[in-house]
């Protein structure tokens, strides 16, 4: 039955939701709830004000639903204001030093570092870490957001509210950076890799 | 590293199609890249890397248990749904009814037509009135009636036979000692305008919409409950296993097997519909008989007389009993007949765009007829001219 719904495209998915039908909703939530979570994670470590934030967000989709017009990309429309949400809450609870909307505090390895005790994961871990720390948070986020979440570059944009070019600036020297910095490291993983593959 | 590998490698993770075949892969696209790599087989090593380069930038991250998902989507659902949900649940004041239908049934004209399941003789025995009269009546057995002269009448058969009439008139029909056993059968007529609520001897009850009529025993027999109507209807039907509950239409027959259910159609309508809000019934159909699970509508089409089960929304079939219209992307066209009826007014259309123009929202059927022309009209781009009972609609210039 769920399977059947997650087929179905975001704008059918959306009709349904607006004709009432809660299980369209119920889906949309099931459907983006992991993804906002991990998300919020990079931000904060704080779960109780992510789920708050989420709560927030599937409230005004509720309540503003006839007004809202991204129909055939909910994803997008939920990271926009699931993000929107986060940054004000994070502000008002003094996390944030500077009040310039475009300092997200966006951390790649905010939560990965401890707890993993396999081998070959933590080494994977460590070179992430090492080489990221190296990046701005602008271009750790937008990396993530285009890797991990698999967002366009135009959606990129829309998230991070700058136009096409600077979205694929970031992502660029962003990459360029983790190429210098992490050499050594990727040849080591690449080992590893092909010694999993085999 | 070889510099020149190396540069291949980079400018694979900085091609755009590249990046997305990784993140967004697609049939098309896995065989774009396997494709490229047959082509320049020297160049596998470096894609390899460029994979596995991006395969790392993919972190461990912790999922949101399954407790706190629960918990959080039953606050969100508590502040959303379930109180839409209360609200309709008190409107429908079901109470001790168990099961719940509704009722849209097929029209007189097709009496005529070659595919018509035969009411049973009684039924046809009795004298079809036309609801075209502008009061509400009450024809008994013995052919006497009883006009009712408000727009909203509640009638109430007492188990034993006498009728009650908006809670404190009480309409004496006194039942003959030796009649007992044989079902004494009374009509309830209700013209366009005009809404009654009716309930049986059983329990069982009844929502006649405007432009309808029922045909039902004074007490039902112990074998079984069978009843006959015209128009439209929404029933609450009582629960006794003992005795199953029938419905009777010029086009159908309904047999109430489970909870709730809900049908829907009038003579002048292109198609007719069953929709069941809850359980499970059975529909016979031109003798085709059909059971029907719960947000199912079941469709015949007139015009090919084709049969037709598929997933629904049950609101906009059952809302017009509690007062108002739900309407999803419907056309203004189809809205005006419902009206039409409701109020028992003309409505033409001076041009077919403002007939065909869509409209979704909630209409309350408690104001004035001409009140909701005037709401209409706000929004949508059209002019309303109301003369009596005649209301013309035309595009707005």
């Amino acid at each position: 039955m769920v399977k059947v719904i997650q087929e179905k495209s975001d704008s059918e998915l959306w009709n349904e939701f607006l004709s009432g039908e809660k299980l369209a909703f119920k889906t949309i939530y099931d459907n983006h709830i992991q993804l906002l979570f991990k998300f919020g994670r990079h931000f904060t470590k704080n779960e109780e004000l992510i789920l708050d934030c989420i709560h927030d967000v599937f409230i005004d989709l509720y309540n503003y639903r006839t007004n809202i017009n991204s129909t055939n990309n909910i994803k997008l429309y939920l990271i926009v204001s699931f993000r929107r949400k986060l940054f004000r809450n994070l502000k008002d609870k003094g996390r944030f030093v500077s009040l310039d909307d475009d300092s997200s505090c966006f951390s790649y390895t905010l939560y990965s570092s401890t707890e993993i005790d396999d081998d070959e994961k933590s080494s994977k871990i460590s070179w992430l870490e090492k080489s990221m720390n190296k990046l701005s948070s602008r271009q750790q986020e937008a990396i993530y957001l285009r890797f991990v979440k698999g967002l366009s570059y135009e959606e990129l944009s829309d998230v991070l509210q700058v136009n096409y070019q600077s979205a694929r600036n970031l992502i660029f020297r962003g990459i360029e950076k983790l190429r210098e910095n992490g050499n050594e490291e990727l040849i080591y993983l690449l080992l590893f890799v092909r010694k999993i593959d085999s | 590293m070889d510099p020149e590998l190396n540069q291949f490698t980079n400018a694979l993770i900085h091609n755009v199609e590249f990046q997305d075949w990784m993140v967004r892969p697609t049939p098309e696209k896995d065989k774009y890249w396997k494709e490229f790599i047959a082509q320049n087989p020297q160049r596998e090593k470096e894609m390899e890397e460029a994979i596995t380069f991006i395969h790392n930038l993919i972190p461990e991250e912790k999922e949101l248990r399954d407790e706190p998902l629960k918990r959080l989507w039953s606050r969100i659902e508590a502040e959303t749904y379930k109180r839409k949900v209360r609200r309709i649940w008190r409107m429908r004041w079901i109470a001790a009814a168990s099961f719940l239908l509704v009722l849209g049934i097929f029209s007189a004209i097709y009496l005529h037509t070659d595919k018509v399941v035969k009411p049973t003789s009684y039924y046809s025995s009795i004298p079809k009135i036309k609801p075209d009269e502008s009061d509400i009546k009450l024809i008994f057995s013995d052919k006497s009636e009883e006009i009712l002269q408000d727009r909203d009448v509640k009638i109430k058969y007492e188990k034993n036979g006498e009728i009650l009439v908006n809670s404190d008139r009480k309409l004496k029909r006194k039942i003959e000692e030796g009649e007992k056993d044989i079902e004494q059968l009374n009509q309830l007529v209700v013209p366009f305008g005009k809404r009654t609520t009716l309930v049986l001897s059983d329990g069982t009850k009844l929502y006649l919409n405007s432009g309808s009529r029922a045909i039902f025993p004074v007490v039902f027999n112990k074998n079984e409950r069978e009843i006959f109507i015209e128009g439209e209807a929404y029933l609450e039907v009582a629960h006794d296993s003992s005795r199953p509950f029938k419905v009777q239409t010029d086009k159908m027959k309904i047999e109430v097997l489970g909870t709730k259910f809900n049908v829907s159609a009038y003579s002048e309508d292109q198609s007719n519909s069953i929709v069941l809000v809850e359980g499970g019934v059975q529909a016979t159909v031109d003798s085709k008989i059909m059971v029907m699970k719960p947000n199912q509508r079941l469709l015949y089409e007139k015009k090919t007389s084709l049969t037709s089960l598929d997933d629904a929304n049950v609101l906009p079939y059952i809302s017009w009993k509690d007062g108002w219209m739900y309407c999803e992307k419907e056309s203004l066209e189809s809205i005006s007949v419902k009206l039409s009826r409701y109020y028992n007014v003309e409505i033409k259309f001076i041009d077919e765009e403002s007939a065909k123009m869509s409209l979704t929202g909630k209409l309350d059927l408690k104001n004035k007829c001409a009140d909701i022309f005037n709401a209409i009209s706000s929004t949508a781009p059209i002019a309303v001219e109301i003369h009596g009972d005649v209301i013309e609609i035309r595009k707005k210039q």
